[in-house]
């Protein structure tokens, strides 16, 4: 591949030091004049579009994107306004449930729902069942039981902007994601009232959020299937409670299908209609888009893509990969030689939750065992913490590694995919630990 | 089972906001896009109003979400504010910004990292299999301006331009 690399990537811990100040800087460009940012004095000299001296604390969060407020919302980083992708800020992970204010949200389509009269609306069970059934909210609630789960909720493009060579799409940093609990009714026992007739090859969920593009094309609408034997159905919510709230309208109210330990692909908002097919979908959003490599890490090359050679299964038939994130500290201030602090970060897996989860605080020489916080499921964040000392003044590494309930380990190694789907790998926080004398 | 509802009760606002896609510089404007059909006219799925957008350069409209006021059946967020950032002048600007933004706001574009031209000419394709209604013929001067304007930054700025370097 041609196009541009990272300079400092060689020493195998991806850095996105040089495109983040690049970006910072046309982010800033663009926005001057329409809000009081604060300027650093090194940025000035560089005339908009070279590399500059402002260096930020981390640019695996997207530091360097502005906020934008929407309805429902505090200030969310701003991807995209149209269609609306928002992506949530650090801090707030530190809450283990991600709150619903500032619960990150990715549209593909634009004509995304303003105002829902819920006297109308209606969940249909159609295709091939043997009783077609629609369901009003409220038939929702009172006939079914309801079930809750905390859940992951993780845009398969999360941290896209760590893949060399760089992919077009949403350049997420890592905050493509969040943790909810989720409460509603068992997928399951509206597909038993339906009555799945044999031959089901798919079940396909769409929501009412459609694009402008003309009828039958992809940018007319978005859906996913899933597999009818898939045992995650067993699992499968149709929420309509986040965090014991109303879901806000841009994740997906009035209802949205929960798949815990898949990525958000599949995770339908405003979900209205489940269809059974007896034909393979071969939608674009099934065929073409969300196609993971079937490989170790789904990481494959641009060589091995360009030959052909590479097969591929849909993002939402495999579970999240294992990921550890440190929260605190976040490299935005000094530490203090031999004052004693916490590191505290996250960590998930689709495949049977968090085992153990290892801090280096060498730069990946040694690793410790950080202490796990109490366990809200296998689906949910796990809260984990190290007390430290940082015994010496200077410039120090962290790494953080994950095990899932499977044995998964996060790869040390960058990987790489064309749809920039799927990272996981150890992450990374430099800390500055400041002298007292 | 009709699962694919028409979304062309929902595209008048489109025409619209092609037009006023222009970057407005520092006051605030605030005009709606009227994408809605009346609430009282909700379809059988209960859909009342959607892709209704505000066009806000400052992206600070307030208040975001109006107040309920009310306890019907209806539950509405208003409208989505918009802040758009305008394009890079230069031949072809215009036709981008018709044909993109008919999907997506153009600020997608100036987001995206420096690709080299056949990356950009990979993305045209991609969008025009996605249903962007772009004739073949203007396919070449839309890359044309993408490459010149987002793509790879000129020799000798070594900092920002690293070496193309082979997978480690």
């Amino acid at each position: 591949m041609s196009y541009q690399r990272d300079p400092s990537h060689a020493g195998g811990e991806p850095s996105l030091r040089d495109y983040s100040r690049r970006r910072a800087l046309q982010i800033l460009t663009g926005f001057l004049g329409t809000a009081a940012i604060p300027w650093p004095r090194e940025v000035h000299a560089e005339g908009g579009t070279a590399a500059s001296g402002l260096v930020l604390p981390d640019t695996h969060w997207s530091a360097a994107v502005p906020t934008g407020l929407m309805p429902q919302k505090l200030p969310l980083l701003r991807l995209s306004d149209r269609p609306i992708v928002l992506e949530t800020p650090r801090p707030f992970f530190e809450s283990l449930l991600t709150p619903n204010a500032a619960f990150f949200v990715r549209y593909h389509l634009d004509v995304i729902p303003n105002t829902i009269d819920l006297s109308q609306w209606r969940l249909s069970v159609g295709g091939n069942v043997s009783r077609p059934l629609q369901f009003s909210f409220s038939q929702l609630l009172s006939q079914f039981e309801p079930v809750s789960v905390v859940a992951v909720n993780q845009c398969t493009g999360n941290s896209r902007s760590r893949f060399f060579p760089r992919l077009p799409g949403t350049q997420w940093g890592n905050g493509g994601m969040g943790n909810a609990r989720w409460t509603g009714v068992r997928l399951m026992d509206l597909l038993d009232r339906a009555g799945l007739r044999p031959h089901t090859v798919a079940l396909r969920f769409q929501g009412l959020d459609f694009g402008r593009g003309a009828e039958g094309t992809p940018s007319h609408s978005y859906s996913k299937s899933l597999d009818p034997g898939d045992p995650i159905l067993q699992d499968c919510l149709i929420a309509y409670q986040m965090n014991g709230e109303p879901l806000p309208m841009l994740n997906g109210f009035p209802v949205r299908l929960i798949v815990p330990g898949r990525f958000s692909t599949c995770w339908i908002k405003h979900l209205s209609w489940i269809e059974a097919l007896t034909e393979p979908d071969s939608s674009h959003w099934m065929v073409n888009a969300y196609r993971l490599p079937k490989q170790p890490h789904h990481s494959t090359t641009p060589e091995e893509v360009a030959s052909g050679k590479v097969s591929t299964i849909p993002a939402s038939h495999t579970p999240m990969p294992v990921r550890s994130f440190f929260v605190l500290p976040d490299g935005s201030s000094k530490l203090v030689v031999h004052l004693p602090t916490e590191i505290k970060g996250i960590a998930f897996s689709g495949s049977g939750g968090i085992r153990q989860v290892e801090i280096s605080t060498d730069g990946g020489r040694s690793w410790r065992l950080a202490r796990l916080d109490p366990d809200l499921g296998p689906y949910s964040f796990r809260g984990w913490r190290l007390a430290w000392t940082p015994r010496q003044p200077g410039e120090v590494e962290l790494r953080c590694r994950a095990t899932d309930g499977k044995g998964n380990v996060q790869p040390t190694e960058p990987i790489w995919n064309p749809g920039g789907y799927a990272w996981n790998v150890v992450e990374a926080q430099t800390v500055f630990v400041g002298e007292t004398a | 089972m009709e699962c694919r509802r028409s979304a062309d009760r929902f595209c008048g606002g489109n025409r619209l906001s092609q037009h006023l896609f222009r970057p407005i510089a520092v006051a605030v404007v605030f005009l709606t896009l009227y994408a809605a059909v009346d609430s009282a006219l909700a379809g059988p799925d209960g859909l009342s109003e959607a892709g209704v957008y505000a066009l806000d350069s400052s992206g600070l409209i307030l208040p975001v979400s109006p107040f309920p006021g009310n306890a019907t059946s209806s539950y509405s967020v208003g409208a989505y504010p918009l802040a758009p950032t305008s394009l890079v002048r230069g031949s072809g600007q215009e036709l981008v910004e018709s044909y993109c933004s008919i999907c997506h706001s153009v600020t997608l574009i100036a987001a995206q990292p420096h690709f080299p031209r056949e990356l950009w000419k990979k993305e045209v394709d991609k969008m025009i299999h996605l249903g962007a209604p772009i004739p073949a013929e203007m396919v070449g001067q839309i890359v044309d301006y993408l490459q010149k304007h987002y793509g790879p930054l000129p020799e000798g700025n070594s900092s920002s331009v690293p070496a193309p370097k082979t997978n480690p």
